[in-house]
């Protein structure tokens, strides 16, 4: 009768695990089978933005982010269980993420949790972090494209927190190992820790796991972030340079809406509208109707609470002013002229199935468990999207362009004349 | 205490480690039609999708291609004789959410898409009229030049892509492999309409081809539509003539300008050509411990002597004559002969101190890259279809991780010494 109990016990246990669910601490953890090959992701968004870095710690976070990342010489190599780890300074948070065979979710739910949670912060291992970021070097962006959008980065996001998140503005020596400790105690703490793991995995086991693990962890209470919005940029202008490059690139770049937005997934059907596969308006017009150019697509990645977005090419020097007309035509048109249902649906379809297929990567699927969750998504927005897209109108479009496609910064990245020599 | 636990499997688990085989024997199925399409098949229902590749065993290794397979990839999408509109093939695929593209390399050139599992046929009925009955026009020969001349020139920005195009060129001399598989800006610009028709009639025959499909679909399926789509009433197939990679001698080639500050080596090594599967499995152990991961080799050999190092990487293309292993390193120019140096000693040291314990981790790593870079159905489909267009011998892709075991630490060193076929220089950096 015991064990029958017992047994009971164990299945209520088991039946009533959710595939989202909060620790008393506050993590939040989420979990998602999907068993495409025996491989399991676990993705790890700690909620500290460079909206949070003092202006006179700039670098602060990234210096937190590689103190902790030192620990892992004192944990066994993660390659010889087969799997890789790889951490990133992210705009919006810091990521640590694990993909692993699926055998062995559990080492890496382990590694990760000692990386974040017990990190060794005395002053030597500090000082050699800050030594190391001062000394680092940066390699220089090679090709047009590249140039052009850092020159479009600089204009769209100036004065604002999530540009540059690196290189020559950050004043590592300015940091004390005493900012690096406070900024860890106030951070890294469980109520900023969302944990997702995707893959060829069974939930209650990863999830248990993941609570047997994090929920001893202790931490402060989570911080009010002054948010400051990406703002329209006052005025267009253009930017035009010369480097030693073979290529012409012309990029026409806008403030975006952010993930947190409400525009924000009107502004991604416009992108694929644009851009995406053969059937989008730039590339059809651009490279197949006038074949101006190989490259003709737009780029949306939008950040939690602001974004650029950027329409591009990259062709011939001679070309260069037939290119430009082009894209400012194409994103005229856009605010003027409704997209036909067909363009639309096609656009529509094309973003609902490119989330589908790109989820059969554990490691895609886990972040954007995460990150949906970091922006304060409902628990199953991914099974809402594809509803919420579809909803997307011909006016919503207009409506969405009209806001933000107003003001740009062109940026024209020309090839030296010796170069061309 | 349980944390404990898991701590000392950690530890313990190190040599111990199962990695699964992502083409177990049992989970892919093969068959040949009629008319000499082979058909591969791996059924997986765990999400609603299906990827589909079809392979054509023609690529820019073939005879005086000049840059016609990766033309005729472009054209095969401008227009077929069941979707006459150019790109409207594509366009229906993308209205159902889908996507399809082409990609040409030196031994084939794939054409390969995915899409919800219900539209199967449709992505089935797409490439095979691309594959098989794409109309050819001069008109839209003249009209995609540019696009292809834009692509190459793209590529002339890319410093690494430069270096592996010169490493290659060098690395095969006198055979159709020295060619970049888009063929160059003065190929193209000769081009003629004729050609590509040629090249496709040749060349694009079910008996040439292999049609594989990975995901939520039936075996009964695929072979039913297969035989739907890809019936022709084509004579038997005659195969490439072999091209045999000859001997060469190690060539060393430098352009690095007074003003650069940047320099970019690589040094290519020959090695077996596909039908040796243990000779390509070294390759892949020796490339691993080379330029994988944070203990990489070639990395630390030159991070240990103070060397600036920018970036260091590798790449081992698998061929079906002969391959090559090609390690490049970016370094300050100041570095550079140093780099080199210090490169051509650890291998030659390498070849004689590889203990049992590296080449276990490097086993180990090259089982889960393998197993990592084939999570996908879109990787999965397109790892069977390349080995499908190259000739393994006796051997299919489920012996390779038994041949990855059964490597020695002899034959990896041996491979370290080998003597490099070309040593190329480039200078860049502002």
């Amino acid at each position: 009768m015991r064990y029958l109990t017992l047994l009971i016990l164990c299945l209520l246990t088991l039946c009533a695990y959710s595939e989202n669910l909060t620790l008393t601490n506050g993590v939040r953890v989420i979990t998602r089978r999907m068993a495409i090959a025996p491989i399991a992701s676990i993705e790890i968004l700690i909620d500290y933005s460079a909206m949070d870095e003092p202006a006179m710690q700039s670098g602060l976070r990234e210096a937190v982010m590689v103190t902790m990342l030192k620990n892992i010489n004192n944990l066994p190599d993660i390659a010889d269980i087969g799997g890789n780890i790889n951490v990133e300074l992210k705009e919006d948070c810091l990521e640590f993420a694990a993909k692993v065979p699926a055998n062995q979710i559990d080492s890496a739910i382990f590694l990760l949790h000692k990386i974040i949670t017990n990190p060794d912060l005395n002053d030597n291992i500090i000082l050699q972090v800050l030594n190391e970021l001062a000394a680092r070097k940066f390699q220089q962006p090679d090709d047009s494209m590249n140039i052009a959008y850092r020159m479009s980065e600089n204009e769209i996001f100036a004065n604002h927190p999530y540009y540059p998140m690196s290189e020559s503005k950050f004043k590592f020596n300015r940091l004390t190992p005493d900012n690096i400790r406070l900024a860890y105690q106030q951070y890294i703490i469980p109520s900023n820790c969302i944990i997702a793991a995707a893959g060829d995995i069974d939930n209650a086991s990863a999830g248990k796991t993941a609570t047997m693990l994090f929920s001893d962890w202790k931490g402060g209470n989570k911080i009010q972030r002054d948010v400051r919005q990406v703002q329209l940029l006052t005025e267009s202008d253009v930017q035009l340079v010369e480097m030693p490059v073979n290529s012409t690139a012309v990029m026409m770049a806008f403030p975006g809406p952010g993930l947190k937005h409400p525009d924000s997934l009107t502004m991604q059907v416009i992108n694929h509208l644009l851009s995406s596969g053969t059937g989008g308006r730039i590339f059809k017009s651009i490279r197949e109707k006038q074949r101006l150019a190989y490259d003709a697509a737009t780029l949306y990645a939008p950040y939690a609470d602001g974004a650029m977005f950027t329409a591009y090419t990259i062709t011939d020097r001679s070309l260069m002013e037939r290119v430009k007309n082009a894209l400012v035509e194409e994103l005229s048109l856009l605010q003027t002229k409704e997209a036909t249902q067909a363009e639309l649906n096609r656009a529509k379809e094309m973003l609902i199935g490119e989330y589908s297929i790109s989820h059969q990567s554990s490691s895609q699927y886990a972040f954007d468990l995460a990150w949906n969750k970091l922006c304060d998504k409902p628990d199953n927005y991914d099974e809402m999207l594809p509803g919420l897209i579809r909803k997307i109108t011909p006016a919503d479009i207009i409506k969405v362009s009209r806001r933000w496609f107003t003001r740009y910064t062109l940026s024209i990245v020309l090839p030296q004349i010796q170069a061309e020599n | 205490m349980i944390k404990y636990f898991l701590l000392l499997l950690l530890s313990i688990s190190a040599f111990a480690v199962t990695i699964p085989d992502p083409f177990p024997d049992e989970s892919v199925k093969y068959a040949t039609m009629p008319n000499g399409l082979r058909v591969v098949v791996k059924e997986n229902h765990a999400a609603p999708i299906v990827a589909v590749s079809v392979v054509v065993s023609a690529g820019s290794g073939i005879s005086d291609s000049k840059g016609i397979p990766h033309y005729l990839e472009h054209l095969s999408f401008q227009g077929t004789q069941k979707y006459p509109v150019p790109l409207s093939a594509q366009y229906l695929i993308e209205e159902k959410g889908g996507y399809c593209t082409g990609t040409t390399n030196r031994d084939s050139t794939r054409f390969e898409g995915v899409i919800t599992a219900d539209k199967i046929d449709l992505m089935l009925s797409v490439l095979s009229q691309v594959t098989l009955h794409p109309i050819l026009s001069d008109e839209a020969f003249e009209r995609e030049r540019p696009t292809i001349l834009a692509e190459i020139q793209r590529y002339y920005d890319d410093p690494e892509v430069n270096l592996l195009n010169s490493a290659y060129y060098f690395a095969y001399r006198n055979h159709p492999y020295c060619n970049p598989t888009t063929g160059t800006i003065q190929n193209v610009l000769m081009l003629k309409g004729e050609e590509i028709r040629d090249f496709h009639k040749r060349w694009y025959k079910p008996g040439n081809m292999s049609l594989v499909v990975v995901g939520d679909v039936k075996t009964e399926t695929v072979l039913d539509a297969a035989e739907k789509y890809f019936t022709t009433n084509e004579k038997s197939f005659i195969p490439a003539p072999i091209i045999k990679v000859q001997p060469q001698d190690c060539k060393q080639i430098s352009s690095v300008l007074p003003t650069d500050t940047e320099v970019w080596q690589a040094i290519a090594l020959p090695t077996s050509a596909a039908n040796d599967f243990s000779g390509c499995s070294t390759a892949d152990i020796l490339i691993t411990m080379l330029t994988t991961g944070n203990n990489a080799l070639v990395y630390k050999w030159l991070k240990d002597t103070n060397i600036t190092v920018i970036s260091t990487g590798g790449e081992y293309i698998t061929s079906n004559y002969a391959g090559r292993i090609i390690i490049w390193i970016h370094t300050a120019k100041k570095d550079a002969d140093t780099a080199k140096k210090i490169l051509l000693a650890g291998l030659l040291a390498l070849s004689q101190n590889i203990t049992e314990e590296m080449l276990a981790k490097a086993k180990l790593k090259v089982k889960a890259e393998y197993l990592m870079n084939n999570e996908t159905f879109a990787r999965q489909a397109a790892t069977l279809a390349i080995y499908q267009a190259m000739d393994t011998g006796q051997y299919t892709l489920s012996d390779y991780i038994q041949q990855i075991d059964a490597v020695t630490s002899r034959q990896v060193g041996n491979l370290a010494s080998v003597q490099p076929v070309a040593i190329i220089a480039k200078g860049g950096g502002r």
